[in-house]
C-alpha cells in the first residue's frame, strides 16, 4: 500500500495497524516462561521435530542431498547460455527430489516386490562416485514419500518435509502464499506449542490436532525444506522449519526455522576503508628476459637431437 | 604429428600419397615402418623433411587443457596437441644446448568437488610461492617463465582455440592465441593456464568444472579479494567507470573482469551489473575495450636462446639440422610476437 493512498484504502489498512499493538504478546509470553529473554530459547516444538527428523534420517538425507543438487546445478547453469536465477531454482529442484528419493528408495528408485533391493548400478547412474559414496543408508520403507498437492514430500514418524527454494539472504523474507496454494495451506496449519498456547487443550477437554487442515492423507506436521543458492558468489543455505503466514507486517513466516547448511564466504558489502593508494606496483610489460645461458661444453659445437 | 600440424584428417593424407588410411593408422602407431618411397610422398605432402619419420617415438605429453572444449572440433584440438609436441621437442632440443630456468613445479590438485582445496586458496598459495608481494602480478608471462614453463604464441592455424597448455617430459608449456591482441585479457588468458597446470595435473581436461577452476585461480590470482574489494565499485554511477580504467591500468585486467570480480565478491549487484554490461555494449567495449597498453606480454625463454644459438654461429638451419623438424614452425615458437599470416 502506498504512503499517501486515497483515505478508503486506509480505512482497510486500519485493522492490520491495530494488530501491530498486539504482536508481541506471544513472544513476551514465552520469555517470561522460559526465564531466557533469547529467541533461541528451547522451544519443545522445534526440539521435538528436530529430533525426529534426525532418528528417522530425513536430516541425513537432506543434508546430503541439498550440496549435491547444488553441485549439479553448478555443473549444468551456464549464465553465456542465458541461465538466470530460475534455471538454478528449478535444476535445484529436480536434483533435491532425485537425490531424496534415490537415498531414500522412493519415486524412480521404488524398490519392486520382486526385487530385493534397488540395484546399485541404477542407484550410481547419474551422480558422481563420491555422492554415492556418502550417500546415507536409509532403510527402504523408514521414509515414505507423501506428497501434498503435487509438492514432493518425504515423510516419516509424523513429520513430513516439503522443498522450497528462495532467494539467497531472504530466508526469512519467504511470501508463501505468492509460491503456491499448497505452501499457503502448509503454512496455516496450527502451530502446537506448549509453550505458545495460552490454554492447556485439556482445560476445554479437546485434542488438538496439527497438520494442514484440508489434508486428510496424511497425519502429522508438515514442515518445509528451504534451500537457496548464488553461482554467482557460490553461496548456499539450507533451513527446516514450519513455515507460517505471517499476521501482519513484519511478522516472520516461520514458526521456527532451524539452518542446517550453509557455505560460501563472499566479501560482499563488508565497509572497508579504502586505502588512498592501491598496493603494489603496476602491471607492466617492461621486464626482462629470463636468464638463458648456453652451456660451456656446446658453446660452438653442434646441435641437440630429439629425444636423445 | 606432422599430419596433424598440417591438418590433414588420415583418409585426406591416404589419397595425397596414394595409400589406404588404414597404412597411415599403422605408422602413426608404431606398428609399421613406411618404406623409403613412400617417406619421400608424405615429406613432399606435409611439407616436412623425410628425417621427419625416422626420429623414434615422440616426448611424451598429457593432454592439453582446451577451454570450451565443446566446440573445439577435433581435427583442430590434435594439431593443437601436435603443436605442444613441437614445442615440447624442440625444448628439450635447446636444453641440450642452453640452460633454462629451473622448473619450480607447484602441485595442488583442486577435485571437481573441491574436497581438498579451493581454487582461490590454490592462487594465494601460488601468489606465496612465486614470491609475489602485495598487489599486482607485474608481468605473467615472466612469472611463469621465471619458474620454468615455457610460453609460446601459437601458429595462426589454430587460432580457433583460446590458449590452452599441457605438461609434457620435458617442461609444462603454455601455448598463446596469436591472433587475440588484448594486453590485459592475455594476461589472464596466460594466468587461467597456469591454474591448469597447477591444479589439473591429472584432471581430464576440457570440464567445464575445470575452466570455471581455472578462471577462478585467475581472478584471484590476479586480484586477491582481499587486497582489490575495498577498491571495487559497487555501481557504476559517477566518476565509477574513470576509476574502473585506473583500476584496469594498475592491476592489468579487463573492464569486464573487474565487473565480473565485483559481482562474484558481492560487492556490485545483479542490476548494477547488468547495467554495467548494458553500458559496455553500448559503447563496442565488449569486442575492444579501451586501455592504455596496446603491446602484448612477450615470452622471452625460447626467443632468448634462439638469439644466443645465433650469436654462438648456430643458425636456424643448423640447430635444427638432422631432426626434420620445420624450420617455419620453429620460427614461430621461438618469437617474442604473435607471427600472423605465414604457415608452414
Amino acid at each position: 500500500m502506498p504512503i499517501g493512498s486515497p483515505g478508503r484504502f486506509r480505512i482497510e489498512y486500519l485493522p492490520q495497524k491495530c494488530n501491530l499493538g498486539l504482536r508481541d504478546t506471544p513472544r513476551v509470553k514465552r520469555s517470561t516462561k522460559n526465564t531466557d529473554l533469547s529467541y533461541d530459547a528451547p522451544v519443545t516444538a522445534k526440539d521435538d521435530a528436530i529430533a525426529s527428523l534426525r532418528d528417522s534420517g530425513i536430516l541425513d538425507v537432506l543434508t546430503w542431498a541439498a550440496p549435491a543438487a547444488f553441485a549439479a546445478t553448478g555443473q549444468i547453469y551456464d549464465e553465456d547460455a542465458g541461465h538466470d536465477q530460475a534455471v538454478v531454482g528449478y535444476l535445484n529442484y529436480k536434483h533435491l527430489k532425485d537425490l531424496m528419493d534415490r537415498a531414500t528408495s522412493n519415486g524412480r528408485f521404488a524398490i519392486g516386490d520382486d526385487a530385493d533391493g534397488t540395484g546399485s548400478d541404477v542407484l550410481q547412474r547419474g551422480i558422481t562416485p563420491e555422492v554415492y559414496q556418502s550417500m546415507p543408508s536409509v532403510t527402504p520403507g523408514a521414509i515414505a514419500r507423501n506428497d501434498y498437492h503435487q509438492s514432493p514430500g518425504w515423510a516419516a514418524d509424523g513429520y513430513r518435509v516439503l522443498l522450497q527454494s528462495y532467494k539467497f539472504g531472504q530466508v526469512d523474507e519467504i511470501s508463501w502464499v505468492l509460491r503456491s496454494e499448497a505452501k499457503r495451506q502448509v503454512a496455516s496449519q496450527f502451530y502446537i506449542d506448549e509453550e505458545n498456547t495460552l490454554f492447556d487443550a485439556e482445560d476445554f477437554g479437546l485434542e488438538l490436532i496439527g497438520g494442514i487442515p484440508d489434508d486428510d492423507a496424511f497425519v502429522g506436521v508438515t514442515l518445509v525444506a528451504a534451500h537457496a543458492l548464488n553461482l554467482v558468489t557460490a553461496q548456499f543455505e539450507l533451513y527446516v522449519g514450519q513455515s507460517k503466514n505471517p499476521a501482519y507486517r513484519g511478522d516472520s513466516c516461520w514458526h521456527w526455522s532451524h539452518k542446517l547448511l550453509s557455505g560460501g564466504t563472499p566479501l560482499g558489502g563488508m565497509k572497508m576503508p579504502v586505502p588512498p593508494v592501491m598496493p603494489g606496483d603496476g602491471a607492466t610489460t617492461d621486464v626482462e628476459d629470463v636468464p638463458v645461458r648456453i652451456k660451456k661444453a656446446l658453446a660452438g659445437e653442434g646441435s641437440g637431437m630429439p629425444n636423445e | 604429428m606432422a599430419r596433424q600440424l598440417a591438418g590433414l584428417k588420415k583418409a585426406h593424407l591416404a589419397a595425397l600419397i596414394e595409400m589406404s588410411p588404414t597404412s597411415v593408422t599403422a605408422w602413426e602407431s608404431g606398428a609399421k615402418q613406411p618404406n623409403r618411397a613412400t617417406v619421400a610422398k608424405l615429406a613432399l605432402a606435409l611439407k616436412v623433411e623425410p628425417q621427419f619419420f625416422g626420429g623414434g617415438a615422440p616426448p611424451r605429453v598429457n593432454k592439453p587443457h582446451f577451454r570450451s572444449l565443446r566446440s573445439t572440433p577435433q581435427i583442430a584440438q590434435d594439431e593443437a596437441e601436435a603443436y605442444g609436441q613441437f614445442v615440447a621437442e624442440v625444448t628439450g632440443m635447446l636444453e641440450n644446448a642452453v640452460e633454462f630456468p629451473e622448473v619450480l613445479s607447484l602441485d595442488l590438485p583442486v577435485d571437481p568437488e573441491e574436497h581438498t582445496t579451493t581454487p582461490e586458496e590454490a592462487a594465494r598459495q601460488a601468489r606465496e610461492f612465486f614470491g609475489v608481494g602485495p598487489g599486482p602480478v607485474q608481468h605473467v608471462i615472466r612469472l611463469a617463465e621465471r619458474a620454468g614453463v615455457v610460453v609460446v604464441f601459437s601458429e595462426p592455424g589454430i587460432a580457433a582455440i583460446d590458449a590452452y597448455s599441457l605438461h609434457t617430459a620435458t617442461r609444462p608449456i603454455i601455448v598463446l592465441n596469436p591472433v587475440k591482441d588484448d594486453y590485459y585479457r592475455q594476461r589472464f588468458d596466460v594466468a587461467h593456464e597456469l591454474g591448469h597446470l597447477i591444479m589439473h595435473h591429472d584432471a581430464e581436461p576440457g570440464g567445464k568444472i575445470a575452466e570455471e577452476q581455472a578462471n577462478r585461480f585467475a581472478s584471484e590470482f590476479l586480484m586477491p579479494a582481499q587486497e582489490i574489494a575495498p577498491f571495487l565499485p559497487n555501481s557504476t554511477a559517477g566518476r565509477a567507470w574513470a576509476h574502473l580504467a585506473d583500476l584496469k591500468e594498475h592491476w592489468g585486467v579487463s573492464l569486464a573482469a573487474l565487473l565480473y570480480r565485483a559481482r562474484a565478491l558481492g560487492i556490485m549487484g545483479d542490476v548494477s551489473y547488468r547495467n554495467a554490461l548494458v553500458r559496455m555494449s553500448q559503447n563496442g567495449w565488449r569486442r575492444a575495450e579501451p586501455g592504455r597498453v596496446t603491446s602484448l606480454e612477450m615470452p622471452s625463454m625460447l626467443p632468448r636462446a634462439r638469439e644466443i644459438m645465433s650469436s654462438a654461429g648456430i643458425d636456424d638451419a643448423r640447430f635444427l639440422a638432422g631432426s626434420g623438424l620445420p624450420a617455419a614452425l620453429y620460427e614461430i615458437a621461438a618469437s617474442r610476437v604473435p607471427l600472423l599470416g605465414r604457415r608452414p
